[in-house]
């Protein structure tokens, strides 16, 4: 009799164990991205006093989406955009690479996008001779679609050391 | 001793129990999430013959229109936003069911959902020739019709105010016809 209880026990401690397991199960994601930042994961820019540096971001857009370049062709569209903030030591300016143009089964538009993995360069200058190491917070702003859908702007939000040296 | 027997086993037959209609629930969760999948939307199925959830919004020219003052019609209910270039592929195909369907009962009602206010969409809606009601919608309207994410997304609504179907991305103007022709086909709920 108490190898019973104990044997019971036991699977009441199992059954609980895995229905708390399972309950992990029924979280919801959070909304996709459709962008991701491939290279560098952590992103570091390195900047000498008085001499521009620069940094190239590597992204990729997910497969069979596309993201508006930084200058599609009709200003109803949302452009792709990496916003910096600015910083009174640095000067941080992105280089856009130009879009490729395509047209979609259903329209002759033609739309001026990134898809696959585009890189955008970061040109960094310290307006002064200064050292010293900060995190500043990116964020890429774009807007996809797919061939008949288009989905709400989003934003990828990383962040970006910058490491001054001599 | 038997006391602790007994209680053992309640305790073990709630906890079969809860992981019984876990599993149910956690299946129905990624069902949803599969739903989601790489377009990332809720197609609104959950809606399909059901009322279609009623909503009050600005038009644009400022007057609050709600959808149940179009009971008795067939609506098509179309989320869109200038930035969607699908969308502008299907807006005069709905030009021209709207005005070869108005006598019959249709009442198509196109649902902004740009951010950046109704002067865009006006100018927009001017350019495109559009016939039809355009509002300006509300994250709130979108959640309730499933979270409308993927741009367009139509519902058609029948004569009694319930949803006959919903369809995210664009589709061909011959579907979109058919759609419409079902809900004409549809009846006005009797008053009870």
């Amino acid at each position: 009799m108490p190898m019973l209880i104990a044997k019971l026990r036991l699977l009441a401690f199992l059954a609980l164990a895995v229905s708390t397991a399972m309950a992990q199960d029924w979280s919801q994601g959070e909304k996709p991205q459709w962008v991701e930042l491939v290279f560098p994961s952590t992103p570091v820019i390195k900047v000498a006093a008085h001499r521009e540096t620069k940094t190239i971001l590597q992204f990729r857009v997910k497969p069979e989406m596309h993201i508006n370049s930084h200058q599609p062709h009709s200003d109803l569209l949302i452009p792709t955009e990496l916003v910096l903030p600015a910083q009174k030591q640095i000067a941080l300016k992105p280089q856009y690479p130009a879009g490729h143009d395509i047209t979609l089964p259903f329209d002759s538009e033609k739309l001026s996008v990134y898809t696959g993995e585009f890189a955008i360069e970061v040109n960094a200058l310290a307006k002064r001779a200064v050292t010293g190491r900060t995190t500043i917070p990116a964020e890429l702003k774009y807007q996809a679609c797919n061939d008949n859908s288009c989905f709400p702007p989003k934003s990828l939000k990383f962040d970006i050391e910058v490491q001054v040296a001599q | 001793m038997k006391r602790n027997i007994v209680t053992l086993i309640v305790a073990i037959l709630f906890i079969a129990g809860v992981i019984f209609y876990g599993t149910r629930g956690a299946r129905s969760a990624k069902q949803t999430a599969a739903k989601i999948g790489a377009t990332g939307t809720v197609s609104g199925d959950d809606l399909t013959n059901k009322m279609a959830p009623d909503f009050e919004l600005a038009s644009l020219d400022g007057k609050k229109v709600k959808l149940s003052d179009y009971r008795g019609k067939a609506v098509v209910l179309n989320f869109w936003a200038t930035w969607c270039g699908p969308c502008k592929v299907e807006m005069p195909w709905f030009v021209a069911l709207e005005n070869q369907y108005r006598a019959q009962g249709l009442e198509i009602i196109g649902v902004s959902m740009d951010d950046g206010g109704k002067d865009g969409v006006q100018k927009f809606v001017q350019q495109m020739g559009i016939n039809y009601t355009v509002l300006m919608g509300k994250d709130s309207v979108g959640e309730a019709y499933g979270g409308v994410q993927g741009l367009p997304t139509t519902f058609y609504i029948g004569r009694d105010g319930k949803v006959l179907d919903s369809v995210s991305g664009l589709i061909s103007k011959s579907e979109i016809e058919d759609n419409i022709k079902k809900a004409l086909a549809t009846s006005a709920a009797a008053k009870s």
